[in-house]
């Protein structure tokens, strides 16, 4: 249920241009259950926005953030089975 | 024998993302009609959502809408007070400009030149100056220069077509008749240098600093203060040194008078200090308070 709730609010302050609340959101959501899922939330809003007639800045910067989290995961998994 | 890291492995499958999201988008982009029919539909709660905070009347709603709207407000008042401040600083200038350019343009019925400084004192030997305005700009030989409304610098001792010098009063050597105002009498004034002159005034006459030095011959003349008062006890005479209100170094604008405003017979220097005695007790921009009399107060005076 917290998870569905987050996206909403994250989708919500996108709409608000909230865009601090948002980033904030988006931070604690990758944190704890990956940023795979904020990738159809992107797409969804630049179709609700109209962006796929331009360009869909939401979705491209969605699949980057995704790129970099499991890119930093990785490192730090590293590092973890790295260190005793 | 080889072994898969586990790092790789995981890799994979996240480049895998990737590579779909991006043929997504692409997809999107090529039938953006299709994205935009299926966000609405999905994104529908939030979208009711996001209406009822932008337009309904409840106490939530409006609480965010008000809020929001006043730090606009704010934000847009700051920024035209700033445009406000800076117009104001403007609009002060130009009139404190013009102000002083009127000034030393002097009274209506007077001719005057405005000149601008272009050598002062202190790149020039002698108390002298160098105006921008010469012969062509109908600069005479012996005009007097005022800065300001009133107060007289100097003479214009030479003149070339574009420039001319001033003289000024306090170069040493140069001699002139003053009247000081106070002790209301008419003193030999002599330049000493610097920017400074000198009145020697016999002992027994009060002479105190900030008493007002008039040029008498030069109308108007206006010269300066008694800025220190050398007096001895045992010398017959006591020395006045008088320097002009506005500092040398301070000018870039003065105005140069005609010839026909100095004057040189003794009858009309004594007319002019008569008319400087007149108006002595003359005090401009006085406002009398109301005064409040009572029958009791009437009746003491009585």
């Amino acid at each position: 249920m917290k998870k569905p709730l987050i996206l909403l609010l994250i989708t919500l302050s996108i709409m608000q241009n909230w865009l601090f609340f948002a980033f904030v959101l988006v931070a604690f959501y990758s944190y704890r259950y990956g940023s795979g899922i904020l990738i159809p939330v992107a797409i969804l809003l630049d179709g609700y926005y109209g962006n796929y007639y331009h360009v869909p800045y939401l979705s491209l910067m969605a699949i980057v953030w995704y790129g970099f989290v499991s890119f930093a995961c990785s490192k730090v998994l590293s590092l973890r089975s790295i260190t005793p | 024998m080889k072994t898969q890291s586990r790092l790789s492995s995981k890799k994979k499958p996240h480049l895998k993302v990737i590579l779909i999201a991006l043929l997504v988008v692409g997809l999107g982009m090529l039938l953006p009609k299709v994205v935009s029919v299926t966000a609405a539909i999905v994104t529908y709660p939030a979208h009711a959502i996001n209406n009822w905070i932008n337009d309904s009347s409840s106490l939530v709603p409006s609480f965010i809408r008000d809020r929001r709207d006043l730090e606009n407000q704010i934000t847009e008042l700051e920024n035209q007070l700033v445009v406000a401040a800076s117009l104001d600083v403007t609009q002060r200038r130009l009139i404190e400009e013009n102000t002083r350019l009127r000034q030393l343009l002097g009274k209506e019925d007077e001719e005057r030149t405005l000149a601008a400084v272009i050598a002062r004192p202190s790149e020039l030997p002698f108390d002298l100056l160098q105006i921008d305005r010469g012969s062509n700009q109908g600069i005479e030989v012996g005009a007097p220069v005022f800065v300001g409304k009133d107060t007289v610098l100097g003479l214009v001792v030479y003149t070339a077509p574009e420039y001319a010098f001033v003289e000024l009063i306090t170069t040493p050597g140069f001699e002139a008749t003053a009247f000081i105002s106070g002790p209301n009498v008419a003193v030999g004034l002599e330049g000493v240098g610097g920017g400074v002159a000198r009145v020697r005034v016999p002992q027994g006459i009060p002479l105190t600093t900030g008493q007002l030095v008039y040029l008498p011959s030069v109308e108007p003349g206006l010269f300066g203060r008694i800025s220190y008062v050398e007096n001895e006890p045992t010398q017959p005479e006591q020395y006045g040194y008088v320097t002009p209100d506005v500092p040398l170094s301070g000018l870039y604008r003065v105005g140069v008078g005609k010839l026909s405003q100095i004057s040189e017979s003794p009858e009309q220097i004594d007319v002019n200090i008569l008319e400087l005695m007149k108006s002595k007790l003359k005090v401009d921009n006085v406002t009398v308070g109301t005064v409040g009399t009572t029958s009791s107060s009437t009746i003491e005076e009585i």
